[in-house]
């Protein structure tokens, strides 16, 4: 297994907030993330013109959990938007000014997905925050997200919020190619005196046998916990509620888990997943 | 001339004759187990601690020394040790009042039981509870339900979206919640491209955006009913977790405690109290933000929070044989009620049952306890807060600030403890006396009054058993044995202290004392037992220990700076004897005393009186001496004397009556105008007929004159005129008596005034024939001449102011 060029050493995060308040805790986790491994912080506000066009249509109107609604109105909308975007870089600034990391920010204004590939290419990791929606978490994930998930070449961080990175790393291990990317950047990432849990996902036992000595042999000298389940959803959700909290990589290839189920297991795993491609 | 003896030798003092016992030393005989000579006490202890009947409880009167301590707290050994063993005691925390703890009865042994069963059921409930809502089969239940609840809002809103959806309408969040859009090739229509769209899609855009706002609304409206039903059917599936859990815990305990309802009941407020707190057991919800590769930080237990479901043991006879006995030895209030203390925690005072502590009275509960009277009234309101426990048959605990409403602080009122024991006071015999008189509760609380006696009589079966009790106590403080000689001499210097040759001493203390000192002279002189020597020596020693102030006021004397005389005659002058107790010493020496007269109205003035220098006693002795002579000499006459009696050289206060006889002598002696023999001196009291009465300290009070003649030198006209009635209270020292064996000194015994004055004069004092009048030359007629003329003289001096009147 040969390590993937660019997750030899993460040198660059960028970490893309928005308006919505999920964005905090991938900022907070981005920024102890480049702290420890001394990498640089690209903050990118993006201002989202579906928003801004939302606002400016004439029967906008807003719905609060409380059943308090209110008109909606371009330049409210824009001071709001300019107002977010000076939050979040002053959070980034103090954030990024206790941990002594280093940092930029900028601010983007269109389609969200579309600004953050273009950032993306410039640095090594990805950090989103999600939120699976108090209401609705079954099947969906934001439209951004799931267009990020499809086209990005990069890592991505996803925290549901409210969490935060946590040890152990969990590595959900299939054999793909992704999954052996997953496998290196979690070797990466690890210490290695400190132990992590590697999910051999396989419907064959035999295939699990055989991947399990796969990442054997790679993870040598990595002190390793291995579990096992079935490659599902619902088998992978019941297997991560009995492991400790801790961050997951998850292979974003469809041989693993088709699209859909990624996006199931995403919104529903309320943990901090690195999906790997 | 009198015919009035001395006292022979023998009747100077006891004599106890060593052969009269048949042992060698004292370490053959038999240990007394009985208690001497407190025949009353005893019975009264035994009837007091008998019944049980509220109200009985005892008061031991008797001076100290007399062994009340003693007595009793053996009694109540001997009597506690057949008795049950008294029950255990614990509070628990009430769940329903937190500031009553409730207070449970447990038989003995089983209150540290219950205490440890209900920590270790603490300890397996934070193993078990933790476990089971971190098992896979209650995560499965709760995730089932969570998503059953999340599915029905998600329902709402994917039907929604949905219905957006088929209408090219999108849910957009927003920063503070959602908003419907409408979308083109999926994207946000923009405000150009809307402008440009006819009036009727417009319009129904707006309408289906209107509607779909509708459902959102009704949807949004469903949130908090279905969010509290989560909650209440996550609720509904911990409890009933938690009750199986905690059900099989307390079963167990159900079994062990199931003879005693009061546990059970409160095993199930425990149960009920524990299914309502269930987070108190449980870890904390997983999730909290940690650092990346850093330690996860996890919330401890809430330790005052289990605190409620310990036991308080505040009484544990698990150790004890028999009923307790207690004795208190500083009553103060909150050690006799018990306190409840507090901790300082944040600038404030907190307190929880845990902080309850017992008193004496509830150490003692089911048993006996016993205190000291005098030290129980010494201590603020702790005789009242004693009386009303009594009183009420049960114990509250509560400060004095709370007892006397001068705190109004909120803190805890603990159910009370029901009280059944008796209290024993000890103290003296004045005490019991003054409460009985001023305390109506008392007679009320206290209705066996065990009294002491300070003497008992020195017959043989007395003397055999006293010798006996000897060797118990020396047995006892490991002292050497006594032989016969210091047997004998043990028993005279107790009727010493008894102060009577008819009686021996019961201050078992003063007893003790003396020989623990002769053992420590009989070591000091290598003996290997206790002669009559040694507990001479000891006696010796104490006095020598105390006597400096009697020997500074010998030295006076015998200097002249105090003038006494002990030879020849005086007219109205008398030596009169006098005490001193200093500690536990008292010494005797004389003081002279002296009257003169005048002619006056009838009066005798006691100069001590005037100045007021003379208590009552002296002054009634006074005025009892004046009624003699009024009575005797003025009966058919006016008495136109004016008197002045003093005792001479004395400037501090006179008290009691045992000088009166020697007053009147010195009175007689100055209206008779005849000499007083100044070799004799003379104690006793007088009532108006002229009997001389018994006067306490007869012994001091010769020895004082002896010693005074002595170191002067005796002529062999010295001695002492006593009282008759004192002959039987003679115990004098061994030199006095060897003194009156060789005639050097005398003491009599006197028992009328004409027979006390006829030997201070030498002349008889006369009695009166059939026609009233005394012999010539009699004391008593030349009195009655002198007084005759006195009256006469103050008649014609009457007589002359009227003449120059009427001139």
């Amino acid at each position: 297994m040969n390590p993937t060029p660019g997750l030899q050493r993460i040198r660059r995060i960028l970490v893309a907030v928005d308006a919505c308040t999920h964005s905090v805790s991938a900022l907070e986790a981005a920024v102890q993330l480049a702290a420890q491994l001394h990498a640089e912080l690209v903050g990118l506000f993006v201002e989202d013109t579906n928003l801004l066009r939302l606002a400016a249509l004439p029967f906008a109107r807003e719905w609060g959990t409380t059943t308090l609604v209110r008109r909606m109105e371009s330049t409210t909308m824009d001071r709001a938007l300019r107002h977010q975007a000076q939050q979040m870089q002053q959070l980034l600034a103090r954030s990024a000014a206790q941990h002594q990391v280093r940092w930029s920010f900028r601010v983007a204004r269109g389609e969200i997905a579309a600004q953050v590939r273009q950032v993306a290419e410039e640095v090594d990791l990805v950090t989103l925050g999600i939120n699976p929606w108090e209401y609705t978490n079954q099947l969906y994930l934001e439209t951004a997200t799931r267009k990020l998930l499809r086209d990005s070449l990069r890592p991505m961080l996803l925290l549901p919020q409210g969490v935060a990175l946590q040890s152990p790393l969990i590595c959900l291990y299939t054999g793909t190619p992704a999954a052996q990317h997953a496998l290196e950047l979690a070797k990466h990432l690890s210490a290695p005196h400190q132990p992590m849990t590697v999910v051999i996902a396989s419907n064959d036992p035999q295939n699990a046998l055989r991947l399990r000595e796969q990442a054997a042999q790679f993870l040598a000298e990595q002190a390793v916990q291995w579990q096992h389940c079935q490659l599902t959803v619902a088998a992978i959700l019941a297997r991560l509620r009995l492991l400790p909290a801790g961050t997951v990589l998850l292979p974003a290839d469809a041989t693993s888990l088709p699209e859909r189920e990624r996006d199931m297991l995403l919104a529903k795993s309320q943990r901090a997943v690195i999906v790997v491609q | 001339m009198t015919d009035i003896q001395p006292l022979a030798p023998a009747r100077l003092a006891l004599r106890i004759d060593p052969a009269q016992f048949h042992f060698t030393t004292t370490a053959e005989l038999d240990d007394l187990t009985d208690v001497l000579g407190q025949a009353r006490a005893t019975e009264a202890i035994r009837f007091g601690i008998g019944i049980r009947r509220a109200g009985y409880n005892l008061f031991v009167l008797g001076s100290p020394g007399t062994g009340r301590h003693t007595v009793v707290r053996r009694f109540l050994e001997q009597q506690a040790a057949t008795e049950a063993v008294a029950p255990d005691w614990v509070y628990v925390h009430s769940f329903v009042q937190p500031h009553r703890p409730h207070i449970l009865q447990l038989p003995a042994g089983w209150g540290r039981r219950l205490r440890d069963d209900m920590q270790q059921l603490i300890e397996d409930l934070l193993a078990t509870i933790p476990a089971v809502f971190e098992s896979e089969q209650y995560r499965a239940r709760r995730h089932e339900l969570e998503e059953e609840l999340k599915a029905r809002r998600e329902h709402a809103f994917e039907e929604l979206r949905a219905e957006a959806e088929n209408h090219g309408i999108t849910l957009l969040r927003t920063p503070s919640g959602m908003a419907f859009a409408p979308t083109r090739n999926g994207e946000v229509i923009s405000p150009e491209e809307y402008e440009k769209l006819p009036e009727a899609d417009k319009k129904r855009t707006e309408e289906v955006i209107a509607v779909l706002e509708e459902k959102l609304e009704r949807i949004i409206q469903q949130i908090q009913p279905w969010r509290r039903e989560g909650l209440q059917r996550i609720h509904a599936l911990d409890r009933e977790v938690m009750q199986s859990a905690v059900g099989q815990l307390l079963e167990e305990l159900h079994k062990t405690y199931h003879e005693l309802p009061a546990v059970l009941s409160y095993l199930e407020t425990v149960q009920q109290a524990i299914l309502d707190n269930a987070d108190m057991f449980r870890n904390e919800e997983e999730g909290e933000g940690v650092n990346f590769l850093g330690m996860t930080l996890r919330k401890g237990k809430d330790g005052e929070a289990l605190q409620q479901f310990s036991v308080n043991l505040l009484i544990d006879n698990g150790d004890t044989h028999g009923a307790p006995v207690i004795a208190e030895d500083n009553p103060t209030f909150p050690a006799l009620i018990g306190r409840i203390e507090h901790l300082a925690q944040m600038g404030t005072l907190v307190t929880d049952f845990t902080l309850i502590k017992a008193g004496a009275l509830h150490h003692a509960n089911g048993g006996y306890l016993v205190l000291d009277a005098m030290k129980v009234l010494m201590q603020p309101f702790a005789w009242e807060g004693l009386k009303r426990a009594l009183r009420a048959g049960a114990l509250h605990i509560e400060s004095l600030g709370q007892a006397l409403s001068l705190v109004s602080t909120v803190s805890l009122e603990p159910e009370p403890m029901p009280l059944d024991l008796k209290v024993i006071l000890v103290g003296e015999p004045l005490l019991y006396y003054l409460l009985s008189h001023y305390d109506p509760d008392f007679a009320e609380l206290f209705k066996v009054a065990a009294d002491f006696s300070e003497e008992m009589p020195c017959d043989a079966n007395g003397l055999q058993l006293y010798a006996r009790l000897l060797a118990t106590m020396v047995k006892r403080e490991q002292l050497l044995p006594l032989d016969r000689t210091a047997v004998a001499r043990t028993l005279e210097l107790s009727a010493r202290l008894a102060e009577d040759a008819e009686k021996l001493s019961l201050h078992m203390r003063d007893i003790t004392d003396l020989l623990r000192e002769a053992d420590y002279w009989a070591h000091d002189a290598k003996h290997t037992i206790i002669t009559r020597e040694d507990i001479q020596r000891a006696y010796d020693a104490k006095v020598y220990r105390a006597d400096h102030l009697r020997e500074r006021v010998y030295a006076e004397i015998e200097r002249g700076t105090i003038l006494i005389d002990t030879q020849n005659t005086k007219v109205g002058q008398v030596n009169g004897l006098s005490v001193i107790g200093l500690g536990q010493f008292a010494f005797g020496y004389p003081t002279r005393i002296t009257a003169s007269v005048q002619l006056g109205g009838g009066e005798v003035i006691d100069i001590q009186r005037e100045v007021e220098l003379g208590g009552p006693i002296h002054s009634k002795g006074v005025m009892i001496l004046e009624g003699f002579v009024g009575g005797r000499y003025a009966a058919e006459q006016p008495l136109a004397m004016s008197a002045r009696l003093t005792f001479e050289q004395t400037y501090g206060e006179v008290e009691g009556d045992s000088a009166s006889s020697a007053e009147l002598y010195a009175l007689l002696s100055a209206l008779a105008t005849m000499p007083i023999k100044q070799s004799l001196a003379v104690t006793g009291s007088v009532n108006q007929h002229g009997e001389i009465q018994a006067i306490g300290g007869v012994n001091e009070k010769i020895e004082g004159f002896f010693d005074i003649c002595r170191q002067r030198g005796l002529t062999g006209e010295q001695g002492v005129l006593i009282p008759a009635a004192n002959v039987k209270h003679l115990l004098l020292r061994e030199d006095v008596i060897q003194a009156c064996a060789a005639k050097q000194f005398h003491v009599y015994a006197i028992e009328t005034i004409d027979a006390g004055i006829a030997l201070l004069t030498g002349v008889p004092a006369g009695e009166r024939d059939a026609s009233g009048e005394y012999p010539q030359g009699s004391i008593n007629q030349l009195v009655a001449a002198r007084l005759a003329a006195m009256a006469q003289t103050a008649r014609e001096f009457a007589q002359v102011g009227k003449d120059k009147e009427l001139i």
